[in-house]
């Protein structure tokens, strides 16, 4: 089995693989956390929604925003957003509901699907300013081609994006609010010092910023070893500045700016991905999609990236844990699905293969099939899938 | 003149009606028992019942539903909701249902319709067909919304009728939940192409909606849901599973037109179309 | 008058038999369901509802031996009320699925609704018409039907119509009343009020 030195979480991955009792995650997601009865930190706290005083949570965010507030001839708070449902639905509430003039940062999926446009679109017709770029598209290429093979997730450099393309917009434009949507780490059940936390601190919270990267906050080592390994990488095809917002602005910059952290709107209002998709249908134009997305049951989570999918299946193959088990464990933890219904859903559609766009992620990536299985394969770690009859199984599928 | 029955299309999810858009989405409105009885008692002509989870879970848990309701309501009861076998419709139609509906099990074996049909007679068994617009083409699909089909629409219909199904049921759902109105495009397909009764619906969110329909011929029902549901919104749940947010709290609102049984009636008399009062 | 205290609901395994004992609850009146003869022949008022094919109808109730009592019970004029397929198995024979012959009380045959103007079956609400306004009290409301099939009154036997409805151009019989027979094409105890006041005003006739 080839080293994987930069996929720092695979080196966390438990020797035997178990079953939270109460949702359907398995130890083998990176900063999960069971308790001695066997259920996940996230499940231990998920009445915790429900005893929070939200007048409160909500009394500071006003606080937090008055803080902020222009007086309309400027922007005023940035909202990264894909056009989706939960940046949809932050937008329009500081606008709407509390009189901000919120400024959307978009950072381009690696390739758009109509849905993602159309919605996109309605976002924007809604009433919001948008800068949204689009890297390079060769440096973007290679490193999603490099990504893949060391850090098995090709999504790996629309991440890094995601995560440091606001930041540095907000330098560029001195607005010192940002706003994201939901905290992944308390909706899916990762590190548990961030729960009745309302903001990353960008300086003190630096461990979990590159844990959250999967273990690197940065590019560049990486990127160096790549040059040196990869026939494809060529350091002339990479231009510095082209790979300026894969990064983050530097400490010094930040503090210049007065920027020290972000902020996530799931804190101060009681996060329901699903009364998002209602709220954004009702006020944005949002649309789901009709058939639903690969791997898993719902329609309106992330929909603008026809590669996503292979995002999910490549954390599929490392750790058993594809898009159905997030989407339904998140249910659970919501009181809208029962564990059977979501076991039945796992076990159909979790792991599910994306063929839908599969030639067309091949040409993105410039490999062939057999190329692209050899990857795959490369990922697999015993701990998670054996040999039964010549096919590849689950060592330990979910109870 | 065009007679329409109108029907009140509840999905349930648990015995508590859910209210999808897009068929994405299962906010939870209520209990469906007093929905459906409340119904009743304001006029509607049927009510449809369909079990969202049944298709996933490999069975129909709409039996002590029907039981309840049929005690109460004396108005025809159709379901559907992973409906796969002739005991399945046995169950259904001992409990109370007077017809029962087929959709996903039709795909994985063809044969089922025409054996039901023999068994229970055509008048009992119906079709829905769940029908979405992408990229301005038609598709079938199944699971509640969940498998798209390939199979060719207007050969589906014709296939489906020679089996020998008394009714169709047509759901635009790409309309579904969203108050935005008929899909006419689809509604013209469908009279075009069939030749027994159908329901038509989907997208239903104001009474103006109706009115150009009293040139068709062949539709004999109209299906209601949202455009119902959320002008009777009752706070009865349970502690079942499901997506309460909605009827917890004020701060999640829905925009409907004001509008009851009565009222949606009166509109089809006075746009020249024939229904119960 | 013929007391009442006896009302049995048969059950020859093809319909949906609750929802008439539902209807009788509903309007206070206990009523015996069942598949054994021995019922049948000691009821005072017999029930016949139905959902299905004729065919079907009239093997299971051969099947279970009811034809004689069945038979009898109407010959000798006692109270019988017929639901859709119920009341169309009182005819000679039907051609639905194939040709079957009926109970025969009456020599009128059940013939397929011909698609005209349209869509076969006919399945919705239709306004009936009266034609005679003896008991029990029929009203003319719109009441539930469900059929692809239809009773074709022949012309020496139009005096038991009590009611019809206007289908495809034509007049279709929706109600027959003679001595102590009622029966009904279309289906009270799923018409709603109105379809409950009349199952009240039948159980009314027969007291």
């Amino acid at each position: 089995m080839k080293k994987k030195i930069f996929e720092k979480q695979i080196k966390l991955l438990p020797k035997t693989i178990e079953w939270c009792k109460s949702c359907v995650i398995s130890n083998a997601r990176p900063r999960i956390f069971f308790n001695k009865d066997g259920i996940c930190f996230a499940c231990e706290n998920k009445n915790y929604k429900n005893k929070i005083d939200w007048d409160k949570r909500e009394a500071e965010l006003i606080k937090l925003l008055d803080k902020h507030r222009g007086n309309g001839s400027k922007w005023d708070v940035i909202v990264p957003s894909s056009g989706g449902k939960d940046s949809g639905f932050v937008a329009h509430q500081l606008k709407y509901k509390y009189g901000m003039n919120p400024l959307l940062v978009t950072w381009s999926p690696l390739k758009y699907t109509d849905i993602g446009i159309e919605n996109f679109d309605s976002l924007n017709n809604s009433g919001f300013s948008n800068i949204r770029f689009s890297p390079n598209g060769i440096v973007q290429r290679k490193l999603a081609r490099l990504c893949l093979e060391e850090l098995g997730d090709a999504f790996h450099v629309f991440v890094l994006g995601q995560s440091f393309f606001p930041l540095n917009i907000a330098c560029e434009t001195n607005i010192r609010l940002i706003i994201y949507g939901e905290n992944g780490e308390v909706e899916y059940g990762g590190d548990k010092n961030l729960y009745n936390k309302s903001h990353i601190n960008l300086f003190k919270d630096a461990k979990w910023v590159s844990n959250y990267l999967k273990g690197d906050s940065s590019i560049d080592g990486l990127l160096s070893w790549g040059f040196k390994n990869k026939g494809y990488l060529k350091e002339k095809y990479f231009n510095q500045s082209d790979l300026k917002y894969h990064r983050s602005p530097s400490h010094r910059d930040l503090k210049k700016c007065g920027i020290d952290r972000y902020y996530y709107y799931s804190y101060f209002k009681k996060w329901i991905p699903q009364e998002n998709y209602y709220y954004c249908i009702d006020n944005t134009g949002f649309k789901s999609k009709l058939d639903r997305s690969e791997g898993t049951y719902s329609k309106y989570s992330s929909l603008d990236d026809k590669f996503d999918s292979f995002h999910y299946y490549f954390r599929y193959i490392k750790f058993g844990l594809g898009r159905c088990i997030d989407d339904a464990a998140h249910e659970i933890r919501d009181g809208h699905i029962s564990r059977e219904e979501a076991v039945t859903l796992v076990r159909k559609y979790d792991g599910e293969f994306p063929d839908k766009y599969f030639e067309e992620f091949l040409e993105y990536l410039d490999i062939s099939k057999k190329e692209f299985w050899k990857i795959v394969d490369s990922w697999r770690f015993p701990n998670v899938w054996k040999k039964q009859n010549k096919k590849w199984v689950l060592r330990h599928p979910i109870k | 003149m065009l007679k329409i029955r109108l029907v009140a299309k509840i999905d349930v999810k648990d015995h508590q009606v859910v209210k999808g858009v897009r068929l994405e989405g299962l906010r939870v409105l209520g209990s469906a028992e007093l929905f459906a009885e409340k119904y009743f008692l304001e006029g509607i002509d049927e009510i449809f019942y369909h079990d969202v989870i049944a298709s996933l879970l490999g069975r129909n848990a709409l039996l002590e539903l029907i039981k309840n309701t049929a005690k109460n309501i004396f108005i025809p009861i159709t379901v559907s909701g992973g409906v796969r076998t002739l005991k399945d419709i046995y169950n259904l139609l001992n409990s109370g249902a007077d017809r029962v509906s087929l959709n996903s099990e039709v795909f994985k074996n063809k044969n089922i319709i025409s054996q039901a049909v023999k068994e229970f007679g055509s008048t009992t068994i119906i079709n829905s067909m769940d029908i979405g617009k992408i990229n301005n083409k038609y598709f079938l699909f199944t699971e509640n919304g969940k498998n798209k089909q390939e199979e060719n629409l207007i050969d589906w219909i014709k296939k489906i009728q020679d089996f020998g199904v008394g009714e169709f049921v047509i759901n635009a759902i790409h309309k579904d939940g969203t108050l935005e109105g008929i899909d006419h495009e689809l509604l013209n397909i469908i009279e075009g192409n069939v030749n027994i009764p159908y329901i038509f619906g989907g997208g239903i969110g104001k009474r103006e909606d109706l009115k150009n329909i009293s040139s068709l011929k062949k539709i004999n029902g109209i299906f209601l849901s949202s455009i119902l549901h959320y002008n009777y919104i009752d706070k009865n749940y349970s502690d079942n599973f499901g997506n309460t947010a909605f009827l917890q709290s004020n701060i999640f609102k829905k925009k409907v037109e004001k509008n009851n049984i009565q009222s949606i009636k009166s509109f089809l008399k006075k746009n020249k179309i024939e229904c119960r009062v | 008058m013929p007391s009442l205290r006896k009302v049995v609901i048969v059950d020859y395994k093809l319909s949906n038999l609750f929802s008439v004992n539902n209807a009788l609850k509903k309007i206070n009146i206990n009523a015996q369901i069942s598949s054994y003869k021995k019922d049948i022949a000691s009821a005072d008022l017999i029930i016949l509802p139905g959902t299905g094919t004729f065919s079907a109808a009239m093997k299971n109730l051969r099947e279970n031996d009811l034809l004689d009592n069945l038979a009898s019970h109407i010959k000798n004029g006692k109270p019988f009320l017929g639901i859709c397929l119920g009341f169309q198995l009182l005819f000679s024979s039907s051609s639905e699925i194939k040709k079957t012959i009926g109970l025969n009380i009456f020599k009128s045959k059940i013939k397929k609704i011909k698609n005209e103007t349209h869509a076969v079956p006919n399945i919705g609400w239709n306004k009936i018409k009266i034609i005679h306004k003896k008991n029990p009290k029929l009203k003319s409301e719109y009441f539930y039907f469900v059929h692809s099939y239809y009773a074709d009154i022949l012309e020496k036997e139009q005096k038991i119509v009590s009611s019809y409805i206007e289908y495809q151009k034509n007049k279709v019989c929706s109600s027959i009343t003679y001595n102590n027979i009622f029966a009904t094409q279309f289906h009270p105890e799923k018409s709603g009020k109105k379809g409950l006041e009349l199952m009240k005003n039948i159980i009314k006739f027969y007291k």
